[in-house]
């Protein structure tokens, strides 16, 4: 008799995989790779790049599944997985991570007068820790909190990058 | 509506990427290669360390005697510990902690995978 994993609840799948179910695994990619697909597309602003950012992710995923140790957390632990995907891609490509002074950043991201954009631009305009900060926090709805433990940044980095990103990309889309 | 609000329903109304069973089956292809690749490799180390044993020969014969009689003296010069009750108890445990370590927090699971 045939599993079908489909119907498996996903805490169950997540147990599965853990014990080294590739199956199970395959399940678990399917329902979140949109999740994942989008996240790192917000950040990249790459749609290739960002499917092979995603199959790094899933990979790394696999292999510290294990390691999980509450089964109905999967869901914020491959967001992190996925951020620090990102993260180790963007210190290889030597993108500023580094918190910028104000005065630099709008110099360099600022849009041109009365020019409306829409979001996927206004995102690639931020600096890659605003966007990083604005994604999680407007598109994924992680807590501050969350956003610090996810990249491993002080809070209070995290709320100025949320607080200035969101204020950059709303005079932007206005 | 807040101005907060309205960036997050901005965000929820991008598209999500399409073709999602592509994906997957190229995240599980990528798996089943490397499962592949990581049964094949000790296969691969021996017979590499062989051919180079072949084609050093006599020279590979030397450096191997050089090398073990070096670790031989290392060991009996360690041995005077370990061969004792104490010495016996505390490298027992020591294996048996990291034993336990590895497979309590996943790392034996993860390292195997």
């Amino acid at each position: 008799m045939s599993t079908n994993y489909g119907d498996i609840a996903e805490a169950n799948l997540v147990t599965l995989a853990a014990l080294g179910d590739e199956r199970a695994f395959a399940e678990l990619v399917k329902r979140r790779q949109a999740t994942v697909r989008g996240l790192l597309r917000r950040l990249c602003g790459n749609a290739a790049l960002a499917d092979d950012l995603a199959q790094d992710a899933f990979v790394q995923a696999w292999r510290s599944l294990a390691q999980l140790r509450n089964a109905a957390a999967f869901g914020g632990w491959l967001k992190q997985v996925a951020v620090r995907t990102w993260l180790q891609h963007a210190r290889k490509a030597k993108l500023a991570l580094e918190p910028l002074d104000d005065a630099s950043t709008v110099e360099a991201a600022v849009a041109p007068q009365g020019e409306r954009i829409d979001l996927d631009r206004a995102l690639a305009r931020l600096n890659p820790a605003q966007r990083l900060c604005v994604t999680l926090s407007y598109a994924e709805g992680l807590s501050h909190g969350e956003i610090a433990d996810a990249t491993g940044w002080p809070l209070g980095t995290v709320k100025s990058h949320v607080a200035r990103g969101g204020a950059r990309l709303r005079e932007w889309l206005q | 509506m807040s101005e907060d609000t309205g960036l997050a329903r901005l965000f929820a109304e991008q598209p999500e990427p399409s073709d999602g069973d592509a994906f997957a089956a190229r995240v599980s292809a990528r798996l089943a290669n490397r499962r592949r690749l990581r049964l094949a490799s000790p296969f691969a180390a021996v017979a590499m360390l062989l051919l180079a044993v072949w084609a050093t020969w006599p020279a590979a014969k030397t450096f191997a005697v050089t090398s073990l009689g070096s670790i031989d003296l290392l060991a009996h010069g360690i041995s005077g510990f370990f061969t004792s009750d104490i010495g016996t108890a505390v490298a027992g445990a020591m294996a048996l902690s990291l034993a336990i370590w590895a497979f309590a927090t996943g790392r034996l699971r993860s390292f195997l995978r």
